[in-house]
């Protein structure tokens, strides 16, 4: 059975693609903590960001109606941060709520970018090089490699479970969902323990070692550089705004 | 010289009480393709995590059961060992476990403690071995079966292990890469040990069988002469 990955168009090629994780990683948080910290009224270096934004998109060349479809799963969060901002204001409120929610929309936008545009096992090694702990990495890891392969095992249950005529009446099926977790974390379980055997048959020690593959190029110097400068203009905006 | 595989009354009995070894023998020489072959249960896998030493039985003199080319295996000789004999476990996806092939290739070569231009050097070996080149970047889970069981050969090649330890190398394969598999492993120059019920396999990649039944060895001779032995194939639920 096939999915789509997170890292969906992270194989194409562009300016942005060929940038190193690492580049990608601390740009990201770094313009993610400037728009947090864009104070309302200034809502229009908001703006500023989302051209930015857009423009990096663009470079990216991953169809726009992804990026756009995958930021807008955050909506239903911000959706709740931003309800209870505009209940007790008003119409106040409204606006406050409208560049709140924008704000959120907009850093999830910023991270699609940087999944789309960097394949996910490059961006756990840049999560490493930048000191993330290597358990944290490794779980994360594991978590890539066998999220579908856990999907795969429940569309195998829910097939048997379908053929033999379950699910006519919902608590039915709830009472079945219900055993299909229970096995499916059993099987999880199990399977586990076969890839530590794996692990232990390939020489693990308790030790995570890696190999290193990153290197920061020219590219990311000049990118790196001229986003800082963008940045640091939008930080000054911000405290002359002020 | 020491026997590449020596196992002697070897016993075994899983936590939950079920004794899956009730003194198994046999030896393999260098060199030589061993097949295990034996009907559902009848411990082939269970011996196979012995050889490695994932698993640790006992036999009923208290001797150590299970000797590598004239090491036993035992806690303390376990990182020799597990150097020694590649093991290629039945399901892929319980092999490849990293985001890559290129790092599952290089897992073993990594713990293994070697140098980064060493590492990707064994890597490249590996997969050229197994006609993967060009894959070091793929994702395990976009590799379909063949492919994977190819991939989960060259991890273990990776660590240049003298014996290899197959379990089960052609479940779920279809014919061509049943018959692909035969031929890869017949290129490769070790000594091979396969696990299987897949008695038309093991007679092309295998001069010798042991017949394992219900945690026993039946019988253990050239492959040519007991797999040709109806009675004692239907005696072992290997043919009706």
């Amino acid at each position: 059975m096939k999915h789509s990955f997170i890292d969906k168009y992270s194989d194409l090629d562009s300016i942005i693609h060929r940038l190193d994780p690492r580049t990608k990683l601390v740009l990201g948080l770094t313009l993610i903590l400037t728009v947090i910290k864009v104070p309302e009224k200034a809502w229009q270096i908001l703006g500023v960001t989302f051209g930015f934004m857009l423009l990096v998109g663009l470079l990216s060349r991953v169809p726009f109606t992804y990026l756009l479809s995958r930021s807008l799963t955050i909506v239903p969060f911000a959706f709740l941060v931003t309800f209870f901002r505009v209940i007790p204001q008003g119409k106040e409120g409204l606006t406050a709520g409208a560049i709140i929610g924008f704000k959120a929309w907009l850093s999830a936008f910023i991270l699609v970018i940087i999944s789309a545009t960097t394949p996910f096992p490059l961006l756990l090694k840049g999560m490493e090089k930048l000191g993330l702990p290597s358990v944290l990495v490794q779980i994360l890891s594991f978590m890539y490699r066998y999220t579908f392969v856990l999907i795969d095992e429940v569309m195998r249950m829910e097939r048997a479970w379908a053929s033999r005529g379950a699910g006519t009446r919902w608590w039915v099926s709830f009472k079945a969902m219900a055993g299909v977790a229970g096995v499916l974390f059993i099987r999880s379980y199990e399977r586990a323990e076969r890839v530590y055997q794996a692990m232990l048959a390939r020489g693990f020690d308790g030790e995570i070692r890696t190999f290193n593959q990153l290197k920061f190029s020219f590219r990311d110097w000049v990118f790196g550089a001229i986003s800082f400068l963008c940045l640091g203009f939008i930080w000054g905006l911000m405290i002359f705004w002020r | 010289m020491a026997k590449a595989v020596e196992v002697k009354d070897l016993h075994y009995r899983y936590p939950e009480g079920i004794e899956a070894l009730k003194g198994v023998s046999f030896e393999v020489e260098e060199n030589e393709s061993v097949g295990i072959v034996g009907p559902n249960g009848a411990g082939k896998s269970t011996l196979l995590l012995h050889l490695n030493g994932i698993l640790m039985g006992y036999s009923s003199d208290g001797s150590n059961p299970v000797w590598i080319k004239g090491i036993p295996v035992c806690r303390e000789t376990l990182k020799q060992i597990r150097r020694l004999v590649g093991l290629v476990f039945q399901d892929p996806n319980d092999q490849l476990f990293s985001p890559t092939v290129f790092e599952d290739v290089a897992f073993g070569p990594l713990n293994l403690g070697l140098a980064p231009e060493e590492v990707v050097e064994r890597v490249r070996k590996a997969l050229e071995a197994v006609g993967m080149m060009g894959y070091e970047n793929r994702s395990p889970h976009h590799l379909s079966l063949g492919e994977k069981k190819r991939i989960a050969i060259a991890t273990v090649l990776a660590m240049s292990p003298e014996i290899l330890a197959l379990d089960e190398p052609t479940a779920n394969l279809d014919p061509a890469g049943r018959w692909e598999l035969a031929e890869l492993l017949r290129s490769l120059p070790y000594t091979k040990i396969i696990a299987s019920h897949d008695l038309e396999f093991v007679e092309k990649v295998c001069n010798k069988v042991v017949i394992l039944n219900a945690g026993k060895v039946l019988a253990s001779g050239p492959a040519n002469l007991l797999l040709k032995d109806r009675a004692l194939l239907v005696k072992a639920r290997l043919a009706i």
